[in-house]
């Protein structure tokens, strides 16, 4: 069939002046053949493997990008969570594994490598234990390694020990890297029902079902939905703005698609998933909030703010799911503050605030993201707002996170830059009442009888 | 006995072009991908194993070239110039210059051309900072994946 001469300036334009591009293409490296009985040697031999493996990635995605003219923004390694590959190592410390990872990232020219990473929603092995006492060293001598921690799911329910250890993880690796606005928080996330088959940073990982390697496409392109949903008439009901979103949702999606094929194809390496996420950027124009606002909210916050973000999430995957045979991932709108400019707007003005970031999450993905607040937020406090979070996922039995920045030193209203997609957060004001006794309980949340379909 | 040929078991024989296997044994998915990109034969049996389709199929010989910018004398001079040059074919042409906004979109067949396709984008990014518009070129897969189902 003949393309319309506006079909192809609708895609020009999308991708010169609306900001469309792949967000990332991430290759997921198994690397549960690269244990050995020391760090060193395990470092050593998962060096090998990812500059073996995903030699070819960087110059490939560039190639495509080239040929289609579609921005293709990251290109990622995810691998097998370390926990499970070091478990065997006799020595207690991970960091030289995590050095190895973020030197074979450099040599590849690769943007993050995500997969520090450990699942513990039920309990701690030697490997988990070891994983997690390694984070905040870790992530303050490396640059390009992203780090996850699987807390809960459904079916176990919320192990609330691995929740009070990661608020003093984060506490601790952002006071180590605290003259950077404590930047190694922005690459730790604490899930609940994490994907196995995610290619979005910090939360990458390559699950332990999945093949030897595979390709992941993220996508993005909020400028684009934002710009089709100005051009409708205020009076457009509610029904237009969805099928709206749907149409250009599904266009953006087979961007992602076929960029993702044929990556695979020319890396030998089966395709995935692809991610149908609406991933923004700090770039002016490329904001959820701003689409939000554009349905016809006079802020991101105001009342409001759930149903609109429920609806386009929902008409987004409505679209995508047409134009992609393996839909994965996280899927779903992403709200990160500091990187949208129209969120951080938001906070601001003061329209936006945790609580209803909180709301949020419970309609799209992922959970509370890229958020900063003040430096002396108790480690109690941010075990208390991730096992809040946590609970959100495992009740409607939905991907939930957080990846929050105690601000060293800042306060409310203070911000702190990372640069790049990451952004700049203006840290947000917590509640102050104490839950200390809840969080030094420990033990376990059991699992709720939502998790019982069988 | 090999019931399930993985990845594994062709890597452990590198090197090998034609692979026999006995008749029944199931090859996976990332197998199959794998021999096709190192341009490896199976053999089940007597049978050949055929290689894996790909919906989007071969890079196709299309590319969409599309000028934008400030109109002039000489601009679709200047760029079929580069064409012909290149042995590459105009299949379709429109053009439009509304405003004094030019835009060109042409559908032209690579199949033949001498150079690679990073060439003749780069050759066409001269020509058309030299006319002072904005070319691009693209191969024309991207445009039916997105509006055509």
């Amino acid at each position: 069939m003949k393309l319309t001469r506006d079909e192809i300036i609708e895609t020009i334009r999308m991708v010169q002046s609306e900001n469309l591009d792949i967000r990332t293409v991430t290759l997921g490296i198994s690397l549960r053949d690269c244990a050995a009985n020391t760090v060193s040697e395990t470092a050593d031999k998962i060096y090998t493997k990812l500059v073996t493996v995903g030699k070819n990635l960087v110059s490939t995605a560039r190639q495509l990008e080239m040929e289609y003219g579609i921005p293709i923004i990251n290109k990622r390694i995810s691998v097998t969570p370390i926990a499970m590959v070091a478990e065997s190592c006799k020595e207690t410390d991970y960091a030289p594994i995590a050095k190895a990872m973020d030197r074979a990232a450099k040599q590849l020219g690769i943007d993050f490598i995500g997969g520090f990473s450990a699942l513990v929603q039920k309990g701690f092995t030697k490997g988990d234990m070891n994983l997690l006492n390694s984070i905040p060293d870790a992530l303050s001598v490396t640059e390009r390694v992203c780090c996850s921690v699987n807390v809960a799911t459904s079916k176990a329910g919320i192990n609330m020990d691995a929740v009070r250890a990661m608020g003093k993880i984060i506490k601790k690796t952002a006071s180590l890297t605290a003259d950077e606005d404590g930047l190694g928080c922005a690459k730790l996330v604490v899930f609940a029902n994490a994907p196995e088959d995610n290619p979005f940073m910090a939360g990458a990982f390559h699950g332990p079902g999945e093949p030897e390697a595979t390709i992941n496409v993220g996508i993005s392109g909020p400028g684009v939905v934002n710009t089709v949903i100005r051009r409708l008439p205020k009076e457009a009901d509610i029904g237009e703005v969805s099928e709206t979103i749907k149409k250009m949702a599904f266009k953006i999606t087979r961007v992602g698609e076929l960029i993702g094929r044929e990556a695979a194809r020319r890396l030998g390496v089966p395709f995935g998933i692809i991610d149908l996420s609406l991933a923004p950027t700090p770039a002016v124009g490329d904001s959820i909030a701003n689409i939000l606002e554009a349905i016809g909210l006079e802020r991101c916050g105001a009342p409001g703010t759930t149903a609109t973000l429920a609806l386009l999430n929902d008409a987004v995957k409505k679209g995508g799911a047409m134009a992609t045979s393996y839909v994965g991932g996280l899927s779903g709108a992403f709200i990160p503050v500091s990187e949208d400019a129209g969120m951080i707007r938001a906070v601001m003005d003061g329209a936006l605030s945790l609580e209803k970031l909180e709301a949020m999450t419970c309609v799209c993905s992922v959970g509370l993201d890229m958020i900063a607040v003040p430096g002396d937020t108790t480690e109690e406090t941010i075990s208390a707002i991730i096992a809040d979070e946590m609970a959100l996922g495992v009740i409607n039995k939905k991907t939930t996170a957080v990846r929050i920045i105690p601000a060293p030193g800042k306060k409310t209203g203070d911000f702190v830059e990372f640069g790049g997609l990451l952004g700049r957060a203006p840290v947000m004001p917590v509640n102050t009442f104490d839950p200390s006794v809840f969080v030094r309980r420990g033990g376990q949340i059991p699992p709720p009888i939502q998790s019982m379909t069988n | 006995m090999e019931i399930l040929i993985t990845l594994d078991a062709l890597k452990n024989r590198e090197g090998e072009k034609i692979l026999r296997f006995p008749p029944d044994t199931l090859v996976t998915k990332e197998a199959k991908i794998y021999a096709a990109k190192n341009h490896i034969d199976i053999y089940i049996g007597d049978e050949k194993l055929t290689q894996p389709v790909y919906l989007n199929g071969k890079p196709g010989e299309r590319a969409v070239i599309s000028v934008i910018g400030e109109d002039k004398v000489g601009i679709i001079a200047g760029i079929s110039k580069v064409f012909a040059q290149y042995n590459i074919n105009i299949l379709d042409i429109t053009q439009t210059a509304i405003e004094g906004l030019f835009t060109m979109i042409t559908v032209v067949d690579i199949a033949k051309s001498k150079v690679s396709f990073e060439d003749l984008k780069n050759k066409l990014s001269e020509c058309g900072a030299q006319l002072g518009v904005r070319v691009d070129a693209q191969r024309e897969e991207v445009f039916h994946y997105m509006h055509r189902i």
